[in-house]
C-alpha cells in the first residue's frame, strides 16, 4: 500500500488552528482547577498538539461528483450526484437517475432530504426528463443545511450511500479503488455491480484489487488507519489532555475533583472501546469519528457548543438542587415547562425585542421554578421525598403538557402535536448567519457564574449549603429549612426553564413533543460528573456536548448506533456514584 | 354486552401484569431497605432479552428464562453498587435506566440492523390456544373468557405467594426486618448484606418476567422503551400498596383498568365535561403523590430504605 504525503499549507494551518482551540480548553481547565506546577505541566500539551500538526487530514472539497450504480436484483441502476456550495452557504444539487419512480423516491429521500424543509413548497426538487430515459432532479438551497446530508460532503456521502445499501442487501460486497486524483468505489451484488466513482482532489490512498469476500475486510481495515491519520490531531487532543489531567492529579492529589471524574471517563471510554471490538469495528476508528464529528471543522465546534448549552442548564439545576441535599431528578419536566412557557409568551405577545426576550426568559424561569418548586413544598409540607415527587411530575407533566400543547390557542398542524412559532422578536439572536448558536450560550456561562457567587460567596448560597451538609444542624444554628428546601426547588426549576426557553428561542422556535427529551437527564450527569460545582458544569457540558456532537456523526461515518454515547454517559454517572470501586482499583485509603 | 365486559377485564389485567409484577419485586427490594428507581431499565433488558431468546431459539418460554436470566443478572449491577460500594442508590439507579435504553436500542441495530425495533418473533400462546381450543370454538364463552396470556397467571401466583414469604416466613421477616432497622438486624445475626442481595435480585427477576411479558405476550417484538414509563407506575403502585403484594396489586389493577378504558371509551365524560386522555394519563402520579401526601392514608416506607449499611458505622 502507498501512501502519499500531500501537504497542503492552508490544511495544515487549519489542524494547527483546531488544536489551538483544544489547549487552549486543557489550559483553562487547569487553571480553573490546579495549582500552578500542574498548569505548567499542561502546557507541554500544546507543544505536542502543534507537532502533530503535518500528519493532515485532507481537506475536504467544496464540490463533488459521483456516479453510483446499483441494482435491485436485475436493472443495474446508475445514480449520479452533483453538489455544488457556495461561499455564503446556498447550495445547488443535482441528481440525475432513471425514470423509475421507486429510484425516484429513494433518490428524493436520499439526497434531498424525506421531509420537505421549512420555507420551501412542496415542489421545490425540480424534475427534467432527458432524452436517454433518465430523470434529472435537482434544487436550490438557500442554506445548505437544509438539505439532506449535506454536511457531509462527497466522501461522507459515499459512507451513507454505503450504509444504505449495506441495509437494504446485506450480501452485498464493495470494491474501492483510490489515486491521487479519482476515487471510484465498486460495489458488487449477487445479481449485478454497483459502481459509485468520485472525483476527489485531495485523497491519497491506493487500494489493491483484491476479490470480492476478502476486500470487503480489507477495504475496512484500510480505512480505519485512513481515519486513524485524518484523525490524529484531535485524537492526539483527547488524549494527551487525559493523560496531562491524569498527571496533575497525581502531583495536587485532589481525587474527588478530578482524578474521580478522569478514571470515570477512561473507564467509560475503555467499556465504550470493549463493545466496539465486540461488535467488530475498530475503536479507534470510532475515537477519530467522534472526535473529528466535534473538532473537525467550524460547523463541528459550534454544534458542539450548542448541545452543550443546554445541558449547562440543566447541569446547573441538578448541581445547586444536589448543594442542598436535593437531588431533584424533575429536570426532564421542569425543563419542558419552561420551553411551553417561552413558547407560549413568545407567541403571545408582541413587542420590542429588547422587553420581549427578557420576558420570554422570565417566563420560562417562572414557570419552571414554580414547577420545581412543587417538588420542595411536597418535601417540607407532607416529607415526601424528592426523588418519587420529581417522578411523578415527570410524568405528570408530559401528559399535562400533552394535553395543552393540543389546545387550539396552541395548536399548529405538524406532524408531531406542537405550538405555533414564537414572534422574531422574541427569538434569541444567533452568533453566525448560518448556524443556531445563540447568546443562550452567553447566558448559560452568566448563569453557572451567578450560581457559584450565590451558592460560594451569599449568606443565602452558604445557608443553601449549611442544609444540604446536615440540615437538623442547620436549623438548630436558625436556617429555615423548609423556606430553603422550597427556594432551592424553585432555582432549580428556573434553571432547568431556562434551558427550555433557550432551546426555543434560539433552536426550534416552538414547543414540540419530541424535540426537548433528554436533556433533564442528561443534566444529572452532567452535575456528577464534577461534584456538583457550577463551574464544573461547564467543562462538563462540553464534554457530554462534545459526546453527543461526534457520536451523531460517528454514527453517519461507520454505522455504530449514537446510543453508545449513552452507554458512555451512564457508565460515567456509575463510577461517579461508587466512587469506592476507583478507589479500590487505585488502592486508595479513605 | 357480556363480551365487552370480558374484554374490558381481559384487557384491564394484561395491562395491570406488568405492573404487578414489577410492583411486588420493587416491595422486595424496598423492604429490605434498597431504593429501586431501575425497575425501567430492568423491565427493558427482559423485554429484549426475552425477545433475543426467542429470536435464537424460538422458543417463546426460553425467551422468557432469558429475560428473567439477564434482568436478574442486571440487577446485580445494582445490588453489587449500592450494597457493596454503598453508592447513592437513586443516582445508581438513574445510570441504570440510562444505560438499559442505551443498551437495548443500540444492540437492536447491532442484532437486526433496524433502528429502534426488532423483528417479530413468536409469542407466548394464550391459554385457549394452549388448551387447543380451535377456530370452531371461536364463539363459546370459554374461549373467550380464556383469551389471556398464560403469564398473567404465574403473575397472580407470584402475587400470593409474595405475600405468603414476605409475611408468613422467616426469610420475609429477616427481609423486612434488615429494611426496618438493619443494625438490629445484624445484631441478631441476620447477614444484612446477604438479604440485600436477595432482595434486590428479586426485583431484578420479576421486572423481568414483567418485561419479557410485554415483549413476547403483548407485542412480539422489541421496541426502544417499550415499557413508556410502566417501571414507574409500577413503582406508584408500589407505594399506594404501601409495600404489600396484594395491595400493589389492587392498586395495578386500577391502573391497568384505566389504561384499558382509554383504549375502549374514546371520551370519559363526567358531568357534561369531557376529560381529556392525557388527563387519565396522569391519574396514577398524581394519585401517588396525593396518597404519599397523606390524604388517603398515610404511606410510611421501610426505616432504612437508601440507607448503606456498614458494620463499622456508628448509627
Amino acid at each position: 500500500m502507498k501512501k502519499a504525503h500531500n501537504f497542503n499549507y492552508t490544511a495544515i494551518i487549519k489542524t494547527i488552528a483546531n488544536n489551538l482551540v483544544g489547549s487552549t480548553y486543557s489550559i483553562i481547565t487547569a487553571l480553573t482547577s490546579l495549582k500552578a506546577k500542574a498548569a505548567l505541566l499542561l502546557l507541554i500539551a500544546p507543544l505536542i498538539f502543534i507537532l502533530s500538526a503535518p500528519v493532515l487530514s485532507p481537506e475536504n472539497g467544496q464540490e463533488a461528483s459521483y456516479s453510483a450504480a446499483f441494482a435491485g436484483g436485475v436493472n443495474k441502476i446508475v445514480i449520479t450526484v452533483k453538489s455544488k456550495i457556495n461561499s455564503e452557504g446556498s447550495m445547488q444539487r443535482e441528481v440525475i437517475i432513471p425514470a423509475d419512480e421507486q429510484i425516484v423516491q429513494f433518490a428524493k429521500s436520499e439526497f434531498f432530504g424525506e421531509t420537505v424543509p421549512q420555507g420551501y413548497s412542496e415542489n421545490y426538487i425540480g424534475a427534467e426528463t432527458l432524452e436517454n430515459g433518465m430523470v434529472k432532479l435537482s434544487a436550490n438551497f438557500e442554506d445548505a443545511e437544509d438539505c439532506a446530508g449535506v454536511l457531509m460532503v462527497e466522501k461522507d456521502l459515499y459512507f451513507t450511500t454505503r450504509h444504505q445499501i449495506k441495509q437494504s442487501i446485506p450480501q452485498y460486497s464493495e470494491r474501492a479503488i483510490m489515486d491521487d486524483v479519482t476515487a471510484r468505489f465498486e460495489f458488487e451484488l449477487p445479481a449485478s455491480i454497483i459502481k459509485i466513482q468520485r472525483d476527489k482532489k485531495n485523497l491519497t490512498r491506493q487500494f489493491g484489487v483484491l476479490t470480492t469476500n476478502e476486500f470487503v475486510l480489507n477495504a475496512r481495515s484500510n480505512m480505519d488507519l485512513f481515519y486513524q491519520f485524518n484523525n490524529y490531531g484531535p485524537v492526539s487532543t483527547v488524549f494527551i489532555l487525559l493523560f496531562a489531567i491524569f498527571a496533575a492529579a497525581k502531583i495536587t492529589r485532589r481525587f474527588d475533583y478530578i482524578l474521580l471524574p478522569l478514571l470515570a471517563i477512561t473507564i467509560a471510554f475503555l467499556f465504550a472501546a470493549i463493545v466496539i471490538l465486540a461488535i467488530g469495528e475498530s475503536p479507534f476508528s470510532a475515537l477519530g469519528a467522534i472526535t473529528k464529528g466535534a473538532f473537525g471543522s467550524q460547523t463541528a465546534y459550534l454544534n458542539l457548543l450548542l448541545a452543550a448549552t443546554p445541558l449547562i442548564f440543566t447541569g446547573l439545576a441538578v448541581a445547586f438542587a444536589f448543594n442542598c441535599g436535593l437531588f431533584n431528578i424533575g429536570g426532564e419536566s421542569q425543563l419542558m415547562v419552561g420551553a411551553f412557557a417561552a413558547a407560549a409568551c413568545g407567541y403571545y405577545f408582541n413587542l420590542n425585542a429588547f422587553i420581549h426576550v427578557p420576558l420570554v426568559l422570565l417566563a420560562a424561569a417562572l414557570a419552571g421554578g414554580l414547577f420545581g418548586s412543587i417538588a420542595g413544598w411536597l418535601k417540607t409540607r407532607f416529607e415526601i421525598h424528592e426523588v418519587i415527587s420529581t417522578i411523578m411530575l415527570n410524568y405528570s407533566a408530559y401528559a399535562l403538557l400533552g394535553y395543552l400543547v393540543l389546545l387550539p390557542c396552541f395548536k399548529e398542524s405538524g406532524p408531531n402535536p406542537q405550538t405555533k412559532e414564537i414572534l422574531p422578536s422574541a427569538v434569541l439572536a444567533p452568533f453566525f448567519h448560518r448556524h443556531d448558536l445563540n447568546y443562550g450560550l452567553i447566558i448559560a456561562l452568566a448563569t453557572a457564574f451567578f450560581i457559584w457567587f450565590l451558592l460560594y460567596k451569599t449568606t443565602v448560597g452558604f445557608n443553601i449549603r449549611a442544609v444540604g451538609l446536615n440540615a437538623a444542624a442547620a436549623e438548630y444554628s436558625g436556617v429555615g429549612v423548609s423556606k430553603m428546601i422550597v427556594f432551592t426547588m424553585f432555582v432549580s426549576g428556573a434553571l432547568a426553564g431556562l434551558g427550555g426557553a433557550e432551546r426555543v428561542m434560539g433552536v426550534f422556535s416552538k414547543y414540540n413533543s419530541t424535540a426537548f427529551v433528554g436533556y433533564g437527564f442528561d443534566g444529572i450527569a452532567v452535575a456528577l460528573l464534577v461534584n456538583n460545582n457550577p463551574i464544573g458544569v461547564i467543562f462538563s457540558a462540553l464534554l457530554f456536548g462534545f459526546l453527543k456532537t461526534g457520536g451523531a456523526f460517528m454514527n453517519r461515518e461507520i454505522g455504530i448506533p449514537v446510543e453508545l454515547v449513552i452507554i458512555i454517559q451512564a457508565i460515567i454517572i456509575f463510577f461517579m456514584a461508587a466512587d469506592k470501586i476507583v478507589k479500590n482499583i487505585l488502592k486508595l485509603k479513605e | 354486552m357480556e363480551d365487552y365486559a370480558l374484554r374490558i377485564i381481559i384487557s384491564s389485567l394484561s395491562m395491570a401484569a406488568p405492573l404487578f409484577i414489577t410492583g411486588v419485586g420493587a416491595i422486595f427490594s424496598e423492604r429490605c431497605g434498597i431504593i429501586n428507581i431501575a425497575l425501567e431499565a430492568m423491565m427493558l433488558i427482559g423485554a429484549f432479552a426475552g425477545v433475543i431468546g426467542t429470536y435464537y431459539t424460538s422458543s417463546p418460554w426460553i425467551g422468557v428464562l432469558c429475560g428473567v436470566a439477564a434482568a436478574g443478572a442486571f440487577s446485580v449491577i445494582h445490588a453489587l453498587i449500592c450494597i457493596k460500594y454503598k453508592a447513592n442508590q437513586v443516582v445508581s439507579g438513574v445510570a441504570l435506566n440510562m444505560l438499559a435504553s442505551g443498551l437495548t436500542v443500540f444492540l437492536v441495530e447491532i442484532i437486526f440492523g433496524i433502528r429502534g425495533t426488532s423483528d417479530n418473533v413468536a409469542t407466548i400462546p394464550n391459554i385457549n390456544a394452549m388448551l387447543g381450543f380451535g377456530p370452531a370454538t371461536l364463539d363459546s364463552f370459554l374461549y373467550k373468557a380464556l383469551d389471556f396470556s398464560p403469564l398473567i397467571l404465574i403473575g397472580i401466583a407470584i402475587v400470593f405467594i409474595a405475600d405468603t414469604v414476605l409475611f408468613k416466613t422467616v426469610f420475609g421477616l429477616r427481609l423486612r426486618a434488615v429494611g426496618e432497622h438493619a443494625k438490629a438486624a445484624d445484631t441478631l445475626g441476620i447477614n444484612v448484606s446477604k438479604m440485600r442481595y436477595f432482595g434486590v435480585i428479586i426485583s431484578g427477576l420479576l421486572a423481568g418476567l414483567a418485561g419479557a411479558f410485554l415483549s413476547l405476550s403483548l407485542s412480539g417484538n422489541f421496541r426502544k422503551d417499550m415499557t413508556a414509563g410502566r417501571g414507574y407506575i409500577a413503582l406508584a403502585a408500589m407505594i399506594i400498596g404501601k409495600w404489600k403484594p396484594v395491595n400493589v396489586f389492587a392498586a395495578s389493577l386500577f391502573f391497568g383498568f384505566a389504561q384499558a378504558a382509554e383504549t375502549f371509551v374514546t371520551s370519559l365524560v363526567i358531568f357534561g365535561y369531557i376529560v381529556p386522555p392525557q388527563l387519565i394519563q396522569m391519574l396514577p402520579y398524581v394519585l401517588t403523590l396525593v396518597i404519599l401526601a397523606g390524604f388517603i392514608g398515610r404511606a410510611v416506607p421501610p426505616h432504612d430504605l437508601g440507607i448503606p449499611y456498614s458494620k463499622e458505622e456508628k448509627i
